[in-house]
């Protein structure tokens, strides 16, 4: 049953996660005064992307950069088997909230080496704002994930979804929300792939099949974080936890893509020292779930 | 008769030892050859002692009083050394294998003699000091094992830096050992009267500790130190980080790998075994865990030497080590035996890892240093491309190191983080252990990066190492691959070690195949992650193949040849300076240490220099051992 | 107190009226001259190399000097002897281009210059072939040579290629950049890829009144203003009478294009910093003036409206009630967005502080329009050197103290809401009568300069008139020319991330700075802007 719910859940994973931002893009358009493309054009996108050919640079490490958007799409589709999306399948025997945070971290080590194996001067700088970003992020989702297994006593999502009430546990979705925002790449904090400063940085010499492994992996990850951040709110074993979901994703999207539509891009120290002032706020956060409240 | 095989990788390590004075070249090979046997029958002693305890009994002297306790030289391999041993066997024959061809590039310019001489000795003291089940014989095999080692650091005599780096190590661990020397006295004098058996100071001190608490804490504080200094732990690490990166490769594989994890297996000996379990100890040194970790790998960050970035990560991991440990003796001394037992092994489990993955490491630096020359990240680059074995061993050994699932680092911090993250009193090392697992990621990132992928300031001229180098690494880098994804082998030693100081961990429930499954708490299945990640990575390889044509790198329309090359300085330069307040500590305390230690440095180092002369160091050996009998027998009076 | 300097230093004053003053000094006295007029605050506008042989002089070098305090132009000029004339750049750092320019172009050979490498001509040119010489012909096409390249690499940084072809430059132009981490360490400039040889062709088949229409073509989206330029470097010369209305006219056209380069610069701004919706609305605005445009003119953008001695079409009560009705509109919204952005301290932060340029070295570069105001310097020609209807009209002229980026941004912004005044001025003043006048006589040989405001600076077309309706040379130079050399400066110590606003930040237009070349060839000489800048 569970197998089948899982496999139920990832192929929800791959069809919606392009549809969601063919959503964002629509709601951004409008937001902008534009009409704004049909809301499958991220699909056509993709679908365009997958025919076409890619090409290696010279200066690459050929097996490397050949190889790494496959491993960072594939590492993010691993996750899936853990967190619940449409159905709730319990999944208490592949993995816990340290696995999906370190799958995430295993998807982002290999997209910036292999953007640093494609040789470009672009791409390393990309690669390195990334990596910056990706450290600063993971201070803030530390104390995150600190609090949230003080108040729940576990790591399992078995015993997370959804979170106890409480103030404590409530300021840690708000802190997940932004940590969320920030790893999926969006305006302000799509530093690493800046089209005007750095060519889109790490992705600069990836194209066709590659780049649309690439897109594909971005959206994948950015549903994937809806998800988690759902699942901590709606009570797993509900009967309407489908319905509940399903208007949840569209009210993140909403959310997030408003916020995305009315931001400049922070530049990297800036956005390093707000992910640092924000891991301060998830320390007195922590405090407060230490006390009990 | 079983238990005389003990014997045999000391005879091993003496006549290579003996074999080693001579000038022939042939010796080189020799002493490396006869080193990997007796590792090799290192490993089958360790894998002896996991089933049965070995031991091994000689009546030296006869003499009364103090003495008393040296007359009997016990030689005991119980599931904890056998654990240590099957580690450095693995490790020591990795390390003997490929120091055969390695250790050639230095015939035009060194004494060989220093290294052959010195290397099965170093390797015969760290045995020695595994399997020596007395005080009195571990603290002499102990200080013998620093004065070899330090030799082998100082192995480039001609560079005043190596000099320096192994005079400071020398100096930094000698006067550690001399509080682990009054910590021994103490014990003996007062708690067991004259007796330095293991086994009876296991029976009687505990008991004696509980009462006299003030003991304790004296005891605590002077092990911490002295096992602290020769583990690298912050702040008393400040020689780590010169004396690794300048030993051969090889060396430094041992040095990180294992040597530095023999005060880890005192710690456990001594916390665990003879002391008794206090919370208060157990967060202390959990402290200074997190106090190791958060400052070596902030400082790995910057560091533009390859070996020199591998040994600030040493200490990094020895931080993890003592975290989980510290936790563990928390967590007992508070009745938790699940999280307990959880974190012990953890720390178990990540000194095995630490050992392959460092190991492995350090050999890859030694291989790019063999082809290059270099350690300089600045100048390396694109070495991928020319040697892609080694390039893949040291990416398996970074993302290993970096804790990626479904390597085997990823394992045991699995288990540090279940263990520590839900308790409150434990909660915030958890965080910062997570933290700095994502800069350890950014670390290697920058040192795989640098050296294998970016592209060079200048063409390099290197081809792949020969066979006997690159098996070393392939060895250590299946290990890496073969734990992580099957934790259940080293779990099962590990239980067992440490059931052999009186924890028990519960096998049964932890494992729950495919799955390790802490109930209610975390669980992991590594196969299942595994298995998905490669059938899904084939799919999609079948599904969307790629294949393309080659094509030049672009450069906003430019045909120049610009340098393209990222410096290893300028890694994460924003992320340093926002985050710079951790350097001004650092860099405060490190003047601090410094002070201290030019003061130190005065008196000794005209008469340090002296000693690599390889005629005066065995006697400097000798006069050492004399001193130190003299100072153990004064005692008496 | 200019003539007096000229006349110390035995100047044959060869004209002089309210606008122009020109003066022939002989060589040995050239530099002191140009001394004594920098510091009387006079700042180098530009220089143009004639080839003077057909009128029996050889070859002669004009420097142009903008003097705001008298509100006119002095041209000094200096006749080569040997091909050689005493170089002002040791002096004067801003006449280097200039200088450059016209050794790649005429062969006049300038004495200690501090750096004399092709600037223009790129590197297959093959050496001694003189473009703008009157004896090389206007389709003629040299053999390329072969070159070697010499370059290294330079350690400790990656060297950043910015250009040609780099999404924050919407024309190709190159800068690189040496990086560290994301600071920028050094940065040098190589300009000059785009080559239409408008001077020669000018020279060579053109009519006086056909170049208005060439020179509108110098950019797409200052173009109105070059073309007035031009016109009014001929009426100057011709002492023609401009119509009143037409004049107004002109104002009015060139302050709409001044709107719509300025909205399309800020949507660049927004756009570079990462604010998408800024630069949607920005644009969206934009189009508005466009649509202005079209109803005044027949065209969205190059407007093709002005022939010597008037504009070609009227604007009738109809147009006018159009025109300020939509005005009334679009104000609001401007002001809207505007001030929200303005609020939005993300994107305040990424411009505060960010590409500071001094004062003293804007001074001795000779920044001109915006880029200058933004840097505490009070320079506008529409006020300084009044030509169309400016005299009459009221405006403010924005300066920003800080020069940094958001002074320049600030600067333009408000330049916006006066423009939007001064047009709302003009269409109540507008006066009535003609708007063309064709009776005039053309000189012969006479040395002229037509300048005006364009939306990046001050635009100067000098010019000397030929004979039989032909323009004997004519030498436009655009605003980003003077403002080019002070974007290193900017960027030195900056981070990555920052570049491209910065190199926006003086809203280049390349194609207009190179509008002026021959250039034939991929491979440009890289003037090494750390020399230049070396000795300021």
């Amino acid at each position: 049953m569970n197998i089948i719910f899982i496999a139920i859940n990832l192929a929800f994973a791959l069809i919606i996660a392009p549809l969601i931002d063919g959503f964002e893009r629509k709601i951004r358009a409008r937001l902008q005064n534009r009409q704004g493309p049909s809301i499958l054009q991220t699909w056509w996108d993709l679908i365009k992307l997958f025919k076409r050919p890619t090409i290696e640079p010279q200066d690459s490490i050929k097996s490397l950069y050949k190889l790494a958007p496959y491993i960072t799409f594939t590492s993010v589709l691993t996750a899936y088997l853990i967190i619940p999306t449409l159905l709730p399948a319990s999944t208490n025997f592949i993995g816990d909230l340290i696995l999906v945070v370190y799958l995430l971290g295993l998807a982002t080590l290999s997209f910036v080496i292999g953007a640093f194996s494609s040789g470009n001067a672009y791409a390393q700088i990309g690669s390195n704002r990334d990596v910056s970003l990706f450290m600063s992020e993971e201070l803030l989702l530390a104390f995150i994930i600190g609090t949230i297994a003080v108040i729940g006593k576990s790591l399992s999502f078995d015993q997370l979804f959804p979170l106890p009430f409480r103030i404590s546990s409530l300021l840690a979705l708000l802190l997940l929300f932004l940590v969320i925002y920030v790893a999926s790449t969006r305006l302000p904090f799509d530093i690493a792939e800046a089209e005007p400063e750095i060519i889109e940085g790490p992705l600069i010499e990836y194209s066709g099949k590659h780049l649309g492994l690439l897109k594909y992996f971005v959206f994948l990850k950015r549903l994937l974080l809806y998800s988690l951040i759902l699942d901590f709110i709606i009570p797993i074993q509900n009967p309407i936890r489908l319905t509940c979901y399903l208007i949840g994703i569209i009210i993140l999207s909403i959310v997030y893509s408003t916020f995305e539509a009315y931001y400049g891009r922070f530049r990297i120290d800036q956005a390093i020292r707000i992910l640092k002032r924000a891991s301060i706020v998830a320390l007195i956060v922590w405090m407060i779930a230490v006390v009990g409240w | 008769m079983e238990a005389q095989i003990l014997l045999l990788p000391i005879g091993i390590l003496i006549i290579a030892a003996l074999i080693g004075l001579s000038k022939a070249k042939v010796v080189l090979k020799i002493v490396n050859m006869l080193s990997a046997v007796s590792s090799g029958v290192i490993i089958y002693d360790g894998v002896l002692g996991l089933k049965t305890t070995i031991e091994l009994k000689y009546n030296l002297f006869n003499s009364s009083s103090f003495f008393a306790s040296l007359d009997y030289l016990v030689f005991r391999v119980d599931a904890l050394s056998a654990f240590f041993l099957l580690i450095l066997g693995i490790l020591s024959l990795c390390a003997s294998v490929y120091g055969i061809k390695y250790m050639e590039r230095y015939f035009e310019r060194e004494d060989m003699r220093v290294y052959t001489f010195n290397y099965p000795l170093f390797i015969l003291t760290m045995y020695l000091v595994v399997i020596c089940w007395n005080l009195l014989w571990f603290i002499i095999f102990w200080e013998l094992m620093t004065l070899f080692s330090q030799f082998l650091v100082a192995f480039e005599q001609r560079k005043e830096k190596a000099v320096k780096a192994a005079f400071k190590y020398f100096c930094m661990t000698k006067a550690g050992a001399e509080f682990i020397v009054l910590a021994l006295i103490l014990i003996i004098l007062k708690a067991t009267n004259f007796n330095a058996n293991y086994s009876e100071i296991a029976n009687v001190l505990p008991a004696y500790l509980s009462v006299h608490s003030a003991t304790l804490y004296t005891l605590t504080f002077a092990l911490l130190i002295g096992l602290g200094v020769k583990a690298a732990m912050v702040p008393l690490h400040s020689w780590l980080p010169d004396a690794h990166p300048e030993a051969p490769s090889n060396v430094s594989a041992l040095l990180s790998g294992i040597m530095i994890k023999l005060p880890i297996y005192m710690m456990f000996r001594f916390f665990l075994g003879f002391f008794p379990l206090k919370p208060e100890i157990g967060i202390v040194i959990a402290i200074f865990g997190i106090l190791t970790l958060f400052f070596s790998m902030m400082y790995a960050l910057l560091q533009k030497d390859s070996k020199r970035l591998l040994a600030f990560s040493s200490i990094d991991n020895i931080g993890y080590i003592l975290l989980p440990m510290g936790a563990g003796i928390y967590f007992l001394a508070n009745g938790s035996q699940l999280f307990g037992g959880i974190a012990l092994a953890a720390a178990l489990f990540h000194t095995m890892n630490h050992a392959f993955f460092k190991g492995l490491l350090f050999l890859t630096a030694g291989s790019v240093m063999y082809e290059t020359g270099t350690r300089d990240l600045n100048y390396l680059g694109s070495l991928a491309k020319k040697m892609p074995l080694t390039a893949f061993t040291a990416l398996i050994g970074s993302l290993a190191i970096a804790g990626i699932p479904p390597l085997n680092g990823f394992v045991s911090k699995w288990m540090i983080y279940i263990s520590t993250l839900t308790s409150p009193a434990t909660s915030l090392f958890g965080i910062i252990a997570i933290f700095i697992s994502a800069v350890t990621l950014g670390t290697f990132v920058k040192y795989f990066t640098a050296i294998f992928t970016k592209p060079p300031v200048k063409e390099i001229n290197a081809k792949e190492v020969p066979l006997l180098m690159s098996v070393s690494q392939l060895l250590l880098a299946l290990l890496c691959i073969v734990f992580g994804i099957y934790p259940f082998l080293p779990l099962k030693m590990i239980s067992q070690a440490l059931g052999s100081i009186g924890v028990q961990i519960h096998l049964d429930s932890l494992v729950v195949y495919p799955s390790l499954v802490v109930p209610k708490t975390g669980n992991y299945s590594p196969i299942i992650i595994f298995a998905f990640l490669l059938v899904s990575t084939l799919i999609v390889l079948l599904l969307i193949p790629s294949r393309g044509e080659v094509v030049p790198t672009w450069k906003t329309g430019r045909s120049e040849d610009l340098n393209m090359s990222m410096p290893a300085d300028a890694y994460y330069r924003d992320f340093r300076e926002v985050f710079r307040e951790v350097y001004t500590v650092g860099d405060a305390s490190k003047r601090f240490v410094q002070k201290i230690a030019e003061i130190g440095g005065m008196f000794g180092i005209k008469f340090e220099v002296l000693s690599y002369d390889l005629n005066s160091m065995l006697s400097i050996a000798m006069v050492l051992i004399v001193i130190l009998v003299a100072v153990l027998g004064g005692v008496e009076l | 107190m200019i003539l007096e300097i000229l006349k110390s230093n035995n100047a044959k004053i060869l004209r002089h009226d309210e606008k122009v003053t020109v003066a022939l000094v002989p060589n040995d006295k050239l530099r002191t001259t140009a001394e004594l007029l920098f510091k009387a605050g006079c700042y180098y506008a530009t220089g143009a190399g004639v080839d003077e042989r057909l009128l029996g002089v050889g070859f002669s070098m004009y420097h142009i000097f903008n003097c705001e305090v008298e509100g006119r132009y002095i041209i000094i000029k200096a006749v080569a002897s040997n091909l050689k004339i005493p170089s002002i750049t040791p002096i004067i750092s801003g006449a280097n281009w200039a200088e450059r320019e016209v050794m790649d172009m005429l062969g006049i050979f300038f004495d200690e210059h501090p750096e004399p490498v092709r600037l223009i001509l790129p590197d297959d040119w093959p050496e001694g072939v003189y473009p703008l010489r009157k004896d090389f012909r206007y389709n003629e096409r040299p053999p390329r040579v072969e070159f070697e390249q010499k370059r290294e690499k330079k350690p400790g940084v990656i060297e950043v290629p910015v250009g040609p072809y780099h999404p924050a430059l919407h024309e190709p132009e190159m800068f690189e950049l040496y990086v560290k981490g994301e600071e920028i360490v050094g940065a040098v400039y190589r300009g000059f890829h785009i080559h239409r040889g408008m001077e020669k062709l000018a020279e060579g088949r053109m009519t006086i009144n056909q170049i208005p229409f060439l020179a509108e073509r110098i950019c797409g989206i200052c173009g109105y203003t070059h073309n007035c330029a031009y016109v009014q470097a001929i009426e100057d010369a011709a002492k023609i009478e401009v119509p009143e209305r037409a004049l107004y006219i002109r104002t009015i056209l060139l302050e709409l294009e001044r709107i719509h380069s300025h909205m399309l610069w800020l949507g660049v701004a927004f756009h570079l910093l990462g604010f998408e919706s800024g630069f949607m609305h920005t644009w969206r605005i934009r189009e508005t003036f466009m649509d202005l445009a079209e109803l005044l003119t027949g065209n969205r953008k190059t407007y093709g409206m002005n022939l010597i001695g008037g504009v070609r079409r009227n604007i009738d009560e109809n147009k006018k009630k159009g025109l300020s009705e939509i005005l009334d509109k679009t104000k609001k919204e401007i002001r809207e967005i505007f001030d929200n952005a303005t609020q939005m301290r993300e994107l305040i932060n990424r411009m505060e502080g960010i590409g500071v340029l001094s004062k003293k070295k804007g001074r001795e570069i000779g920044v001109v329009g915006p880029t200058a105001r933004g840097s505490d310097i009070d320079t506008d020609v529409r006020r300084d050197h009044p030509y169309a209807a400016y005299g009459d009209l009221e405006f403010k002229v924005p300066i920003y103290k800080d020069g940094d980026v958001l002074s320049r941004f600030l600067v333009r912004y408000e330049e916006v809401l006066e423009s939007i005044w001064l047009i709302e001025q003009a269409l109540d003043q507008l006066p009535p009568g003609d708007i063309l006048n064709e009776e005039y006589e053309l000189p012969e040989h006479t040395i002229c300069v037509g300048a005006t405001e364009a939306p990046r600076g001050e635009d100067v077309h000098f010019a000397i008139m030929g004979e039989g309706n032909k323009v004997y040379r004519w030498h436009p130079r655009a605003p980003t020319y003077n403002n080019l050399p002070a974007v290193p400066i900017m960027l030195k110590g900056e981070k990555l991330a920052d570049a491209p606003i910065i190199i926006a930040s003086i809203d280049p237009c390349f194609s207009c700075t190179d509008h002026i070349v021959i250039v034939d060839g991929e491979k440009v000489y890289r003037c090494s802007l750390d020399n230049y800048l070396g000795g300021l």
